[in-house]
């Protein structure tokens, strides 16, 4: 193991950021620091407005931190340009979103493809690896608008592990799946983790509870004190 | 296939609504534009030929003609040499203010007891590699043209003949009533006229048309006299000024059809596209930011908008053209008779419309792609907390 993959996948300290999501609702973070080894299934957990997301899309690059330091995988996020932020997501992060977002134009197939950073060395044959391994090889040219919330979650999922991210971000990824289907992802989600990988979810619920490595939970942008966990 | 001009393509079909609209906007401006050009040329044409037919506008007569005289008899007494007309034609820039350089000779005599105005016509010239049917008509030696009133005092009809300083012409067409002093004119070839009235190798003036176009508050005759002064000293020149802006004022009228039809038509359809790529950027929120979040750069996201437009420009264009070419083809004959059978297809108009369409389509797109660039993923992607 070289010297950089002993270092800790993520490395916050002071993070900042306000953030306001809605007219009068600031979900911001304050001071937040945050320390993720690799293969670790960190679950945060907090309510509405607490922060969440904001620190998902900051560890995703796609919100700056207006205070501190955020290092992922050797990068410094916050000195990153646009282009390189673009790169860093392109490169380094998977994202699952809990509304899904596939591209309502593109099949299951391409969709997942759309995964893939342009110029990437992973072969295009790894999409149809990760649609029979998630289980929509009889949906793969399905148009998204004709699959499952389940289905959907899962393209989702594949289109965000295909390129092999060391780091998959998770915003509420089972908020709008039955528990079954909620069970898959989470499931899917850990054996992605087993095999070497880095889950950070974020959740108003309890069922990844199981699958964590790290619970944190978030309470008007700061971390809550351990005693606010439910225990294991 | 590049995977951006897939997903150009899948959206296009997908977003069919928005496209389609798009599609109609840019093929409805190249079809009125495409239209426009065809008809605005055949309107020109029309108002030429029409105009033509009003006749010359210009008289230019010897220099030492009085002026009184002239508009009493309807003709200059004075007469200049027939190779003026040659020199004329032969001078720098002629044909920048003059053109239908016909030469005439013109005097009243009595024929068949009965007082007429003969009028002897020369070839008309026009300028040099024009392809312009000269105005009036042409009168071969040896035959007349005879105006109706004249026709029936002298009781002759067409295949007659007439005797005029002893020679006879046979009557090649009797004119219909015109309500002019041409119902009371005998025609000849200006050899004839000038052998009957002992007058060889003289004429007594030209007959001409104005070149400038200028508008009906412009007066073109200072530049007129100044380029005849210029190209011929011992002249004099005299503009029908009725005609002369009458024929200003309808080449003015299809030339303001076109000053406003262009602009606005380009205006409604720039407007059109913007409104509905901005409601395309809209819609497309959160696929914006989702391909954000898989690290697409922002050129290959304003691709996905800019590509969309200069697609449908392209087709729009191959559209429009073919549409306004078929339209012009169709209704231009009922709008333009006279010159109905030049109204054809101008296939130099598929090259701009090509060019152009998409360009005008990616600038009316341009602001909502930058829209696209510009939007914070984190809006659109967040869940609640």
């Amino acid at each position: 193991m070289d010297d950089a993959m002993k270092l800790p996948l993520i490395e916050a300290s002071g993070l900042t950021r306000n953030y306001a999501s809605k007219p009068g609702v600031v979900a911001g973070v304050v001071d937040l620091s945050l320390r993720v080894e690799r293969g670790e299934f960190v679950v945060i957990q907090g309510a509405s407005g607490s922060g969440k997301s904001t620190l998902l899309l900051m560890l995703g690059a796609l919100l700056r931190a207006e205070r501190g330091t955020l290092r992922i995988d050797g990068v410094e996020l916050t000195r990153l340009s646009a282009v390189e932020r673009s790169e860093y997501r392109a490169r380094s992060v998977g994202f699952v979103f809990q509304l899904f977002h596939l591209v309502p134009y593109l099949s299951v197939h391409r969709n997942v493809l759309s995964g893939l950073p342009s110029g990437s060395a992973v072969e295009l044959s790894e999409a149809d690896r990760w649609i029979d391994a998630l289980g929509l090889t009889e949906r793969r040219d399905a148009n998204p608008a004709t699959l499952s919330a389940g289905e959907r979650q899962r393209v989702a999922l594949a289109r965000a592990l295909v390129k092999r991210p060391p780091l998959i971000l998770a915003d509420e990824p089972t908020g709008n799946l039955d528990p079954d289907n909620a069970a898959r992802v989470l499931e899917h989600l850990d054996q992605y983790r087993r095999s070497g990988g880095t889950v950070v979810l974020v959740t108003h619920g309890s069922e990844a509870n199981r699958y964590a490595t790290q619970r944190l939970r978030l309470e008007a942008g700061r971390w809550a004190v351990p005693s606010a966990f439910p225990p294991f | 296939m590049n995977f951006t001009l897939q997903n150009i393509l899948r959206e296009g079909w997908y977003s069919r609504l928005n496209s389609a609209l798009m599609l109609v906007a840019l093929t409805g401006a190249v079809t009125l534009l495409t239209a426009v050009h065809l008809l605005t040329a055949a309107a020109e044409r029309e108002t030429r030929r029409v105009v033509r037919d009003m006749g010359f506008n210009l008289r230019i007569l010897p220099k030492d003609t009085d002026p009184e005289r002239f508009f009493l008899e309807g003709y200059s007494e004075n007469t200049l040499p027939a190779d003026t007309v040659t020199r004329l034609a032969a001078g720098a820039g002629t044909f920048i203010t003059f053109n239908h350089l016909t030469p005439v000779l013109e005097r009243r005599i009595r024929l068949g007891g009965h007082e007429c105005l003969l009028t002897g016509l020369g070839d008309t010239v026009v300028g040099p590699g024009e392809k312009k049917q000269p105005m009036g008509f042409r009168i071969a030696p040896g035959t007349a043209q005879l105006g109706s009133i004249l026709a029936e005092r002298l009781g002759v009809k067409v295949g007659g003949t007439v005797e005029v300083a002893g020679r006879t012409l046979r009557v090649e067409r009797v004119l219909v009533e015109s309500g002019t002093d041409e119902d009371v004119r005998l025609y000849t070839a200006l050899s004839d006229a000038q052998i009957a009235l002992g007058l060889p190798g003289r004429i007594s003036e030209i007959k001409a048309i104005d070149c400038l176009c200028l508008t009906a508050d412009q007066d073109p005759l200072p530049k007129i006299r100044e380029a005849l002064l210029r190209l011929l000293p011992e002249a004099r020149v005299i503009q029908m000024r009725a005609l002369a802006d009458a024929r200003a004022k309808q080449r003015q009228a299809s030339e303001r059809v076109s000053a406003f039809a262009v602009p606005m038509t380009l205006l409604v359809a720039a407007v059109w596209i913007l409104v509905l790529a901005v409601l395309n950027v809209r819609q497309r929120r959160v696929e914006i930011g989702l391909w954000r979040a898989l690290g697409t750069g922002s050129s290959r996201i304003a691709a996905l908008f800019l590509g969309k437009a200069v697609l449908l420009g392209g087709l729009g264009g191959a559209l429009g053209w073919t549409i306004g070419t078929l339209v012009a083809l169709r209704w231009g004959p009922d709008l333009f008779p006279v010159t109905a059978a030049s109204l054809k297809m101008d296939p130099t108009l598929i090259g701009p419309a090509l060019t152009w369409t998409p360009l005008f389509a990616a600038a009316s797109s341009f602001l909502p792609a930058m829209m696209a660039v510009s939007q914070d993923p984190a809006e659109t992607l967040r869940a609640d907390g």
